[in-house]
């Protein structure tokens, strides 16, 4: 593998770190399986770019998109919360929904994003060589979105909404309003995707109305794949396996794509991330056995 | 200091399945009162502690806890001052998470921290004291997961959980029912331990006649929606099993043939 | 002993320098399409084919690394990265994102773009003569124009047009709104019916039918994918079906002034082997296929305007380049 080819697996990979981040709140947590990802991802990087385009910069734009990421999360909490539809069925209405918004927020199925002052120009004026500048500003931005998600999962809120995801009936008999969690959650978890969507959208040069496709199969292999290989009750783990999760995913494909003696394309890369995430589930399955009989507490 | 009033409610109102739970029923506990309900199934002994629970509203009739009508009040929000056990062990705790987490979650049922962090070293005095009343060791084991404890175990640890704080009512959901004899009865003897040494007013639901007699202060009788019977003091006292079952047959006029009410 | 030993040195140089001078003419051609679907992978076809009569031989003087990034974006990104890394002679793209893709990620490598509409809507450069910087390409936009001259002589009571695209394809948006500024100047009005994914392809094609008198399909992958389908249709409730490339005629559309892929693939090939012998992307003129001669030719099938009983003016069987 070149390090070109790294930089490419670590830049996208961190970029998915995000995603990844969100769904673990939404399916890991709050126990809500939560695919409005498809919508909110390609929303963000509708909103970035329409309002770069627009003269806006770069940092107001991104930011905006993360507070349009939150009401679509919004949105999939109102629909389950107040018109009682089930999770996944409201997730992906708000996701079909987002599609049509998206394009009538860009005007035009794609936007396109070169020789437009990205939050990337700013640091290659700093000197660092521009093939790393995504890596190291989108290392930052997910280091630091790690850090606030596992501080705040410590707090009482934190405390309330992972008791609401466990076991509802519950958290509500201890005070918890499971709704305002369930609420909370969502639109944290789409604003972080929305973000990433924003980032990657300026990274890649483009956005396009059709880039949320296969956006959750990516989250949720770094997710399951992360935490089954990195089984630990630590929040600060789990997440730390959610982003490795999302960035080995990644380079596996760079190694599918590099490795033409294999025979593999990037056309195999469904069949990569099945074989990754069946592995994934297949050893803790071994690994929990074990600990069981030495009496630890194991996930 | 907790009055029910007048409270009705009626399942499946106009269909086949119609069912009048709770017909009418007038109760003042005051406070520091252990109250046990009993009465056949169907009788609207859990409907009645769900309704003080807030997982259900009364069709009519109001519930008022120290002076304040509760009545519309969501479970969260009455959370504050009433606590509650489940039959299930699994129900009153989070099985995935540890003891003190579990704890922590409790203490902020009267005390929300909010933003700060949940599990401080007051939280952890806290839990220290009140798991070493119950003598099993969970004191010492708060990282564990509580997946690992046993079905008594974890009511054990439920039951601290549901006194933490300034809870003003205590709800016992036949909260020994899924257990196996000798954890039952160690739990019950637990109960009464931190019932009487907290002094927190306690409403009982429960199947088994002996405990109903065993534990408490007061007994009423539920009977298709009706309070039929409600003893305590010197009669109470007095009474056994089948002095029991002999006074609710004499109320109803029915031969019971309940069997869950008899064996035991 | 010395003649020997200088004729060895002399075979011994000659050897080094063709084998330097053969490793110096390798070209590395690295092509990434976002998808591939049968029209897009008819562009790499024709993009080799084309190499290959301009003389460059995979495997001899040429090596290729063809990738699709399977319609995901994330791939799309690492494939460009890796391409880099291999540090090629020239880069093609085939559809818009990835030409956007691989013009924000390199400044250095010569980008040929192929299947792009519109160069500058999509920023890929600034200027379609002499665009400077390191990218030029090949456009399929299409003569609207010339189409709907040919569907109103086909048709000559046309007065609605049906269109089917998939709006989330930026080419067939183009190419849409092209369509709708032209109409009202033809007295046509559009209708169109837009299909998200290629399952809804024959419910925009009946959404269609009673309400026009003819149906336009642009250079559109995903209905293509379900071309048979709209055949289908338009043979049973004998709507005309034209559209803007002439595969698709083979296939049953009644007719098209288009150019097709393959061809586009190799009109792109010309533009690479200009590259690979040594211009620079940013010297060369945008092209756009419709402008190329030879390359808009007038493709008929009388037999599926036979099955719904249309007839083709005879001037117009007469300037057909072919007749199905």
């Amino acid at each position: 593998m070149s390090l070109y080819a790294l930089v490419g697996a670590l830049e996208t990979g961190l970029a998915f770190a995000l995603v990844a981040l969100g769904s673990f709140i939404t399916f890991r947590v709050l126990d809500f399986p939560d695919l409005t990802v498809e919508g909110s991802f390609p929303l963000g990087a509708a909103v970035v770019a329409k309002l770069m385009v627009s003269g806006v910069d770069p940092w107001t734009a991104t930011f905006a998109a993360m507070g349009a990421g939150c009401l679509a999360g919004f949105a999939t909490a109102f629909l389950n919360i107040k018109l009682r539809i089930m999770h996944i069925l409201a997730s992906i209405l708000t996701a079909i929904a987002l599609y049509s918004i998206n394009l009538r927020i860009m005007g035009q199925p794609n936007i396109g994003l070169i020789n437009v002052p990205t939050v990337y120009t700013f640091w290659e004026r700093l000197g660092i060589p521009s093939l790393y500048v995504p890596v190291v500003v989108l290392a930052i931005v997910v280091v630091v979105c790690k850090v606030m998600v596992d501080l705040f999962l410590g707090t009482g809120i934190g405390l309330a909404m992972r008791a609401a995801g466990a076991n509802p009936r519950m958290a509500q008999a201890n005070g918890v309003r499971v709704n305002l969690m369930i609420v909370v959650g969502l639109g944290i978890a789409n604003a972080l995707t929305a973000l990433s969507g924003a980032l990657f959208a300026q990274m890649l040069g483009a956005a396009d109305v059709s880039m949320g496709i296969g956006v959750i199969v990516v989250a949720l292999a770094a997710v399951i794949g992360g935490t089954a290989l990195m089984p630990s009750r630590l929040i600060p783990l789990l997440t730390l396996a959610c982003v490795l999760g999302s960035i080995v995913y990644r380079l596996a494909i760079a190694l599918a794509l590099s490795s033409n003696s294999i025979g593999l394309t990037a056309s195999d890369v469904n069949v990569v991330t099945a074989v990754l995430v069946a592995i994934a589930l297949y050893l803790p399955g071994r690994r929990f056995s074990l600990a069981r009989r030495s009496g630890r507490a194991v996930k | 200091m907790i009055g029910i009033e007048n409270v009705e409610i009626t399942f499946n109102k106009g269909t086949a399945l119609e069912n009048r739970a709770l017909r009418g029923i007038n109760l003042s506990i005051p406070r520091g009162q252990f109250l046990t309900v009993i009465g056949s199934n169907g009788a609207g002994k859990s409907t009645l502690l769900n309704i003080l629970a807030g997982e259900l509203k009364p069709d009519a009739g109001r519930v008022v806890v120290d002076d304040t009508d509760v009545t519309s009040w969501p479970v969260h929000r009455r959370a504050a001052k009433i606590s509650r056990m489940f039959q299930d062990p699994r129900a009153g705790i989070c099985e995935h998470m540890s003891i003190i987490e579990n704890v922590a979650i409790a203490a902020a049922r009267t005390a929300p921290l909010g933003f700060r962090f949940a599990i401080t070293a007051d939280i952890r005095r806290l839990a220290k004291e009140r798991l070493a009343l119950l003598g099993l060791g969970l004191e010492k084991r708060f990282d564990d997961q509580v997946s690992l404890l046993s079905g008594g175990q974890r009511q054990a640890l439920s039951l601290v959980m549901a006194t933490l704080g300034h809870t003003k009512v205590l709800l016992l959901d036949e909260h020994t029912a899924a257990l196996d004899p000798a954890a039952a009865e160690l739990v019950m003897k637990l109960t009464g331990e931190v019932v009487r040494k907290l002094g927190i007013t306690t409403v009982m639901v429960t199947h088994s006649m002996r405990q109903a007699l065993e534990l408490g202060n007061r007994i009423i009788m539920l009977h298709q929606g009706h309070i039929t019977v409600d003893i305590s003091g010197a009669e109470r006292a007095s009474m056994t099993v089948a002095d029991l079952l002999m006074l609710f047959q004499r109320k109803e006029g029915t031969e019971l043939a309940d069997d869950q009410l008899l064996l035991d | 002993m010395t003649k020997r030993a200088g004729g060895f040195a002399m075979l011994f140089f000659a050897g080094a320098i063709a084998t330097s001078a053969s490793a110096q003419t390798v070209k590395k051609v690295d092509i990434i399409t976002m998808n591939d679907t049968p029209q897009l992978l008819e562009v790499r076809d024709g993009l080799l084919k084309g190499l290959a009569d301009h003389g460059y031989v995979d495997g001899k003087n040429m090596k290729v690394d063809f990738e699709s990034a399977q319609g995901n974006f994330g791939t799309a990104q690492q494939i460009v990265r890796q391409f880099i890394g291999d540090n090629p002679d020239l880069i093609v793209t085939i559809t818009t994102p990835t030409s956007q893709v691989a013009v924000a990620a390199t400044k250095d490598i010569p980008i040929i773009f192929s299947t792009v509409t519109d160069p500058i809507k999509s920023k890929l450069v600034t200027s379609l003569t002499h665009p400077g910087g390191n990218a030029s390409g090949v456009c399929d936009l299409v003569p609207t124009e010339q189409q709907l001259n040919v569907v109103k002589q086909i048709v000559p009571k046309l007065k609605t047009l049906g269109v089917v695209y998939d709006p989330s394809l930026d080419n067939s948006r183009s190419t849409v709104d092209s369509i709708k500024a032209i109409a009202p100047k033809m007295g046509i009005t559009v209708v169109e019916s837009p299909a998200m994914g290629l399952n809804n392809v024959p419910a925009a094609g009946q959404n269609l039918v009673g309400k026009v008198d003819a149906i336009f399909v642009p250079n559109d992958t995903t209905v293509y994918g379900a071309f048979e389908t709209l055949v289908k249709i338009s043979q049973d409730a004998k709507v005309p079906l034209f559209t803007a490339e002439r595969r698709s005629v083979e296939r049953g559309a009644i007719a098209t002034v288009g150019f097709d892929f393959f061809q586009m693939g190799m009109a792109t090939a010309d533009m690479a082997d200009k590259v690979l012998k040594g211009k620079k992307p940013g010297d060369l003129d945008v092209v756009f296929m419709k402008d190329l001669p030879n390359s808009l030719g007038l493709y008929i099938n009388k037999e599926s305007a036979e099955k719904i009983g249309v007839t083709i003016p005879p001037e117009l069987l007469r300037k057909a380049a072919h007749v199905f």
